[in-house]
């Protein structure tokens, strides 16, 4: 399991960048998460939505209120231009600690 | 027999009365928990044992308010810039009319002169002009659009 600190750092550009693929609802982004991490990055799933709220009044995302397949009620989310923005950003940095780490990795090996 | 609506419904109570007022937060966790529930049936888990499941999942209520507040922070701080730049502004004009006055000898009303439009009009049209198209660019409209919590 990864820790809570490190979950709570990558939450913003985990959103960011499953938006950048389309629109999506709380739900969604969740089950995805799981999945994709093979259930090993869990998110408490009501702390999603102040996040994404945040994301939202920072002006990163923008929301809208649709309807399901079967017609329930549901929030999309989506990506606006500071957001992609802010996804470069993360992306970024994020590399740049992954590739030091990796550096430092291999460099145990030698 | 359990009743999913009933224990739905006191879910939504729990909630309100730990302080997640605001509608749109609780519609939006109220859907996420149906969702769950929806799922954990249908792989077989009885409504009750779904119930419960996804309400852990969801997270406790002080927990959850504590976050949403955090949301509240966020807005308190753009309202407090936005202020300080109005602040700012007026500053600004009262430095500059004391200025006038005071170093200049005279007073701001003589810019509005016919002497100063001719000479001052096409300097005033341009600083105009880049002051829009800069305020066009960087300006964020969502603050123009009515809260919706």
């Amino acid at each position: 399991m990864i820790r809570k600190e490190l979950v709570a750092a990558s939450a913003e550009p985990m959103i960011l960048s499953l938006l950048a693929k389309g629109e999506s609802y709380g739900y969604a982004i969740i089950q995805e998460v799981k999945a994709r991490s093979g259930g090993k990055l869990q998110w408490t799933d009501g702390m999603l939505y102040p996040v994404l709220h945040r994301m939202e009044h920072r002006g990163l995302i923008k929301s809208r209120w649709g309807e399901s397949e079967t017609g329930r009620k549901r929030k999309y989310y989506s990506l606006k231009k500071d957001g992609k923005t802010a996804m470069a950003k993360h992306h970024e940095q994020w590399s740049l600690v992954h590739s030091i780490l990796a550096g430092l990795k291999k460099e145990q090996y030698v | 027999m359990f009743d999913l609506e009933q224990a739905i419904s006191n879910w939504q109570t729990h909630m309100l009365v730990a302080g997640i007022k605001t509608p749109v937060p609780l519609e939006e966790l109220e859907i996420h928990l149906r969702e769950e529930i929806e799922r954990q049936v249908k792989s077989g888990t009885n409504p009750q044992q779904a119930f419960e499941n996804s309400v852990q999942q969801i997270g406790c209520a002080d927990e959850l308010k504590t976050e949403f507040n955090k949301t509240r922070d966020v807005k308190c701080v753009r309202r407090r810039k936005m202020l300080r730049m109005g602040v700012i502004g007026l500053s600004g004009t009262l430095i500059l009319n004391l200025f006038g006055i005071l170093v200049l000898g005279k007073s701001s009303c003589i810019f509005f002169s016919h002497q100063w439009w001719s000479d001052w009009f096409a300097c005033y049209c341009l600083w105009t002009t880049f002051t829009v198209i800069g305020f066009l660019g960087s300006a964020n409209w969502e603050w123009l659009k009515p809260t919706k919590e």
